[in-house]
């Protein structure tokens, strides 16, 4: 069960794309840097990955970029829960 | 307490990442985890580089990773030759090429890619960045 | 599963370092006894062709350092199969007997490994 830790704009790069060819049930996504923007692009559904999926955003990172109102899909976090997440699950993969 | 080894593949400057990998070296130390090692191979190697020279009121990664290491007594292990193929280069890499300057300097030790195998099989999660 | 390798590379040869380093690091992995998997995936799968054949001086032939992984005592090679059809490419032309992984397989296989790399 690992953590995917999208750190790229969806619009100039395929890692979450990529990321979704590999999930499995239980893992979680965790958007931080440019991957906040994943937020803003409509056509990767996030509400719908929701649904199987745990979403967290790294939020200072969101509020570095001007992004303060998150849906409520999509939990935020700072960097000791990034931490308690990468022990939380066996494995994280950093796309 | 979890052990961690952080891998750091990203640039010091031109990417955001190796900053999120400090701060989250940070948190993790705060914690009471334990950091085995900060392994930088491919672009994060750049971290280690002595002769970056930031303006006063911009962050300087470098130094905070020297900070961090002095306080918590880390260890800083530089792939040698993703760093030498950058430029970066220790005093005897310097001595081995007849010239006077050298960029790789303690607490960044040099080390082979074995040192990054060794630490993650002692530790408990590896978490790129 | 305890501390077993995956190394995911998604990155085309040549363009960057990616693809050279990482292949540095499979083979470190390998001589160092570690159970490793590597994975080919996206644009990476265009490490695998076997008619490279680099113009410069000094630029290694990745088909010829993918080939080499083996000695290294690195035998677990897996291609993404959807990532091989969007790039019309045939199993025929890649350098090395890779393993074809299906979406589904391709997941639970990278599952399996507790250090996962993305090069």
């Amino acid at each position: 069960m690992p953590l995917h830790i999208i750190k790229q704009s969806p619009f100039d790069s395929p890692s979450l794309a990529q990321c979704k060819l590999t999930l499995s049930a239980g893992d979680a996504i965790l958007f931080i840097e440019n991957g906040i923007y994943c937020l803003n692009h409509t056509d990767s559904e996030l509400q719908k990955l929701a649904e199987n999926y745990s979403l967290y955003i790294l939020s200072p990172d969101a509020e570095t970029r001007g992004i303060s109102n998150f849906p409520d899909y999509v939990t935020a976090i700072d960097y000791e829960e990034f931490v308690k997440l990468t022990i939380e699950f066996s494995a994280s993969i950093s796309w | 307490m979890t052990s961690f080894t952080l891998l750091i593949t990203s640039p010091a400057f031109d990417s955001q990442s190796s900053h999120t990998a400090y701060e989250f070296c940070s948190a993790a130390l705060k914690l009471g985890h334990k950091i085995d090692s900060i392994f930088f191979y491919h672009q994060g190697v750049t971290n280690s580089n002595n002769f970056s020279v930031h303006h006063s009121d911009e962050v300087n990664l470098h130094q905070l990773w020297k900070s961090l290491a002095t306080e918590y007594e880390l260890r800083l292990n530089v792939c040698v030759s993703a760093a030498n193929r950058r430029g970066i280069i220790t005093e005897q890499d310097a001595e081995e090429i007849d010239t006077t300057y050298y960029n790789l300097d303690k607490p960044f030790e040099s080390v082979g890619l074995g040192e990054l195998m060794t630490s993650m099989n002692a530790s408990d999660r590896l978490v790129q960045f | 599963m305890s501390n077993s390798i995956a190394i995911i590379n998604r990155s085309a040869p040549y363009g960057s370092s990616h693809a050279t380093e990482s292949l540095d690091l499979a083979m470190i992995a390998g001589t160092f006894g570690q159970d490793i998997s590597v994975y080919f995936f996206g644009d990476a799968v265009f490490q695998l062709i076997e008619q490279q054949k680099p113009q410069t001086k000094g630029v290694k032939n990745l088909s010829k350092v993918i080939k080499s992984l083996i000695f290294f005592d690195v035998e677990n090679i897996y291609v993404c199969q959807k990532s091989m059809q969007e790039r019309s490419i045939q199993l025929s032309e890649l350098c090395v007997d890779a393993t074809l992984l299906s979406n589904d397989d391709l997941k639970a296989s990278i599952n399996k490994h507790s250090r996962i790399m993305v090069f």
